[in-house]
């Protein structure tokens, strides 16, 4: 008896736990975006941060029986001022009925002006990072202009504006303008480590918005430093071997010719020498296609294919060398990681440089770097010639 | 408790009228005592003639109805008045009718009421001698009875299309026409102290582990009910834990699964007037599987029973998930489809468990009323229920789409399954599972999940792990498991059953 008893006395303590952190589906208020600019009035000594949320508005996408309401816009952006960002997503609970929900966060957009202000970039990821509803997935991205802005762009194809930037961020095997997509947690990864890093950038124009170039993170002060081109960004996916597609427009004899790279492979070699001068050896073996061409000769010849190799591996020494110099004379600073690569292969020599890497002695912009490029082309498309 | 009879327990009234016991020499008088103790019944047939040159009274007395007239016709009557040279002494004249006259095979000698009573009324008929104190019980037992159908709780696509019947003979015949082994063993038992319903229990000697033959009959030796209308009674009578949702004893309508699983070293228990036979012990995994299984080859016998453990994990774990993501962890589903059940659910007035109790309670209902009605209305039931009140409740915001595919799918997951006992135990452990995820989300679930497990490892079914060969582990028995391995690399018989003959076959050596 005394058993059944606390049996029941056990169920009952469960119950009095009543579903607990019950929150319906439809009570959330699903966050997808976030927009951080630098807020139009400032008063007092610490910066204040607009936040503004992007809101999931469902009736307006619709089941997918009822192919969406298009009355209703199905989003709501929502934007609040103030220092602690934590404190703004609990005031937004106290306008929205659906208190914001940030597990399904996709994008995350940094104003450049927010994001060249020292500390204040990692200051503003510190909760997007820290806190349990947020999901190392996020990717982050800059905007050339305001922010916010950005979180207004429709398109017709994908109603959520967040969502729809989080897509085109993806077609790195399209262009190789674009740079593998930063997400949250290898941002935190390179805050941590103190390595430099590029963010996607964004340009927002006309009510449309494109990926254009990216910015370079100082990995010490995580402060916007410079940015760099989307031929630019091509050049560094090609020496760090991320490339994944894209293409190079070269001069032959014949006019312009487009090579589609498939394939890009980058074999890298450091060693510090006696003097204690970094030598990087990069080596670039690409194949692909002709993809276009502006004349009407045939392609078919071995002759040319291999005059062909020679030109486009030429163009692209040509690219990759501008980014080093760039990188090393302009803007003094490694986003290639190199700097993580000589952590990974040589420790031992690492631990000596690791704080003179782009400061003090600057070992990185002293050091001499050689790119030898391997480019091949595979085909000339499905037909050798389209016209005579 | 078998050897009791009812009449015994009805000592009182019968003495006040009456009436002898014993078998008396004097016929009118025996005759007279059977027609008391039935109350006359309009079916007990008397038929009083004589014999031989002496003109000996005698009498042939059966219950019409089940017994086989025409063969009693032809192997007593006929027989008995065709005798000739017939004894004139009473009791050699006896003697000599069971010796030489009468030509049924089964005849044995009743010295009680007692006797004539149960005989006659299990469909014996019983001859009297008048002046002799015994009789003659001639087993005439017959009578209409279903004829061998389609199994149709297990009807497959390919194996025997022979079902069991109610009628324990013709069952018995139908095992032994699959296992032609002297080693076949039938224990027969009697069970009811009213019904007195044949009882047999069926092994094969030499592969089954002894040990689990003594349990089997020791359990059954301890029923004492009225009646055992179905197989039903006696397993809920010998199970292990009559507490524990799972079935710890298969039953099969099919000939081929009840004589597959004698080959394996299990005990098949058969009562007369049902088509369920028992089969124990059962386990978790034998539970998941059908003898089609074996009958296709082994690559699709393998898919097919990697699909029923994922029909399982559906029929019990669908809605509570769906409850638990919707409630608790919306940041599991995809975003898309995030999006797209809160916009479903928006005009939803009730929490999801609330919406998901009104849905599977409304399969529960259309599923009971399908079963009672004739098979062409219960198929517009299905068609009412499944089309009609799915599509109106959604249309009507009481329910969101996406809980009708997933009270569907449950459903279609849970008729999936091939043994009905476990599917009704699964529709009872998903109520379960559905609270627990209302109460405390993938949490709930997670706990419950562990509590069923500690509760799967702790059964057992007649000394048999329930668990088994999951654990405690068996490696050679994983070959006839989740995977089917082909025929002819399962060699031996179940590890688990502990059985005599270990080996199914031999190398495969052709035979000299």
């Amino acid at each position: 008896m005394n058993k059944a008893y606390l049996f029941l006395l056990g169920c009952f303590c469960l119950l009095l736990a009543g579903c607990w952190d019950e929150v319906n589906i439809e009570e959330r208020g699903f966050v997808i975006g976030v927009a951080l600019d630098l807020a139009e009035e400032q008063s007092g000594d610490k910066p204040i941060i607009t936040m503004t949320d992007q809101f999931v508005v469902p009736s307006g996408l619709g089941t997918p029986s009822e192919g969406g309401n298009n009355a209703e816009t199905p989003y709501n952006n929502l934007s609040i001022s103030g220092q602690s960002l934590f404190k703004i997503t609990r005031e937004m609970a106290l306008i929205q009925g659906n208190p914001p929900f940030y597990e399904h966060l996709k994008l995350i957009v940094v104003s450049e002006e927010l994001a060249r202000e020292p500390e204040m970039f990692a200051n503003s990821m510190d909760l997007l990072i820290r806190d349990h509803e947020m999901r190392r997935e996020t990717k982050v991205i800059i905007s050339d202009q305001k922010a916010k802005e950005l979180l207004e762009i429709e398109s017709q194809i994908e109603p959520l504006p967040a969502m729809h930037i989080d897509r085109v961020n993806e077609n790195m095997d399209k262009s190789g303008a674009l740079i593998e997509p930063l997400r949250i947690g290898n941002l935190n990864e390179y805050m941590l480590e103190k390595n430099n890093y590029l963010i996607p950038r964004v340009v927002p124009s006309d009510g449309k918005m494109m990926f254009n170039g990216a910015g370079v993170f100082d990995g010490k002060t995580n402060q916007l430093v410079d940015v760099i081109s989307g031929l630019e960004i091509v050049a560094v996916n090609l020496i760090t071997g991320d490339l994944k597609g894209g293409y190079i427009e070269f001069e032959s004899n014949d006019g312009e010719m487009v090579y589609e790279i498939k394939r890009a492979k980058s074999n890298i070699e450091m060693n510090i020498d006696e003097t204690g001068k970094l030598n990087i050896d990069i080596e670039i073996d690409t194949e692909g296609y002709i993809a276009e061409v502006f004349s009407d000769n045939s392609l078919l010849s071995k002759e040319y294919f291999n005059e062909l190799d020679k030109l486009i591996s030429e163009r692209m020494e040509k690219i990759t060398s501008n980014i080093i110099k760039k990188a090393q004379e302009d803007i003094g600073m490694d986003f290639f990681g190199f700097r993580k690569m000589m952590e990974e292969r040589h420790y031992k020599e690492w631990l000596k440089v690791k704080d003179n890497w782009d400061e003090g002695e600057n070992i990185f912009q002293n050091a001499s770097i050689n790119v030898t490029v391997d480019a091949t082309v595979r085909a000339t498309g499905t037909v050798d010639q389209t016209r005579d | 408790m078998l050897g009791r009879s009812f009449y015994w327990q009805n000592k009182k009234k019968n003495t006040e009228e009456n009436f002898s016991l014993e078998i008396g020499t004097n016929l009118t008088e025996n005759l007279s005592n059977i027609r008391k103790m039935l109350e006359d019944p309009s079916d007990l047939v008397i038929r009083e003639f004589t014999i031989g040159k002496a003109n000996h009274r005698i009498a042939i007395v059966y219950i019409d109805g089940i017994v086989n007239n025409i063969y009693i016709h032809d192997h007593i009557m006929e027989d008995l008045k065709n005798a000739s040279d017939l004894p004139v002494d009473k009791q050699e004249l006896f003697d000599a009718v069971d010796k030489e006259v009468i030509t049924v095979t089964g005849i044995e000698r009743g010295h009680s009421l007692d006797d004539v009573s149960n005989a006659i009324l299990s469909g014996n008929t019983v001859f009297y001698l008048d002046g002799v104190d015994q009789v003659l019980i001639m087993d005439t037992i017959g009578g209409e009875s279903r004829a061998i159908e389609e199994p149709q709780s297990e009807s497959l696509i390919r194996g025997s299309k022979e079902g069991f019947v109610e009628n324990i003979r013709t069952n018995t015949m139908m095992i032994r026409r699959y296992i032609a082994d002297p080693n076949l063993r039938f224990s027969t038992y009697k069970v009811g102290r009213r019904s007195k319903k044949e009882l047999v229990v069926s092994y094969m000697d030499g592969i089954v582990n002894p040990d689990m033959v003594d349990e089997v009959k020791r359990r059954l030796e301890t029923i004492d009910i009225d009646d055992a209308p179905e197989s039903g009674y006696i397993e809920q009578w010998i199970e292990d834990s009559f507490l524990s949702p799972f079935p710890q004893i298969l039953n099969t309508e099919r000939p081929d699964k009840a004589s597959e699983a004698l080959l394996k070293g299990k005990v098949v228990i058969l009562l007369d007037r049902t088509p369920f036979v028992l089969i124990a012990p059962a386990t978790f995994g034998g539970l998941l599987q059908s003898p089609e299984d074996n009958y296709w080859r082994w690559s699709l016998g393998t898919l097919v029973r990697m699909l029923r453990y994922l029909a399982a994990f559906i029929s019990v774990f669908l809605p509570a998930l769906y409850i638990a993501l919707v409630s608790y962890h919306p940041g599991l589903i995809p975003s898309d489809l995030a999006f797209s059940i809160a916009a479903s659910r928006d005009e939803v007035p009730f929490p999801p468990v609330m919406e998901a109790l009104i849905m599977t309670a409304t399969m529960e209902l259309l599923r009971e009323a399908g079963l009672r009605l004739p098979t062409a209305i219960g198929q517009t039931i299905g068609i009412v229920g499944g089309l009609v009140i799915g599509e109106a409740a959604v249309s009507a915001g009481i329910v969101s789409p996406i809980m009708v595919i997933v009270v569907a799918l449950n459903a279609i997951a849970s008729f999936a399954l091939p043994s009905y006992s476990i599917a009704i135990t699964f529709r009872i452990l998903q109520f379960g599972l559905m609270a627990a995820a209302a109460v405390f989300g993938l949490y709930g679930i997670i706990l419950c999940y562990i509590m069923i497990n500690i509760h799967i490892v702790n059964l057992m079914s007649f000394g048999v792990p329930y668990s088994t060969p999951f654990a405690p582990s068996f490696m050679n028995d994983w070959k006839d498991l989740v995977l089917r391995a082909p025929i002819a690399m399962m060699k031996r018989r179940p590890v688990y059953m502990q059985t005599n003959d270990k080996k199914l076959m031999n190398k495969g050596e052709r035979k000299q």
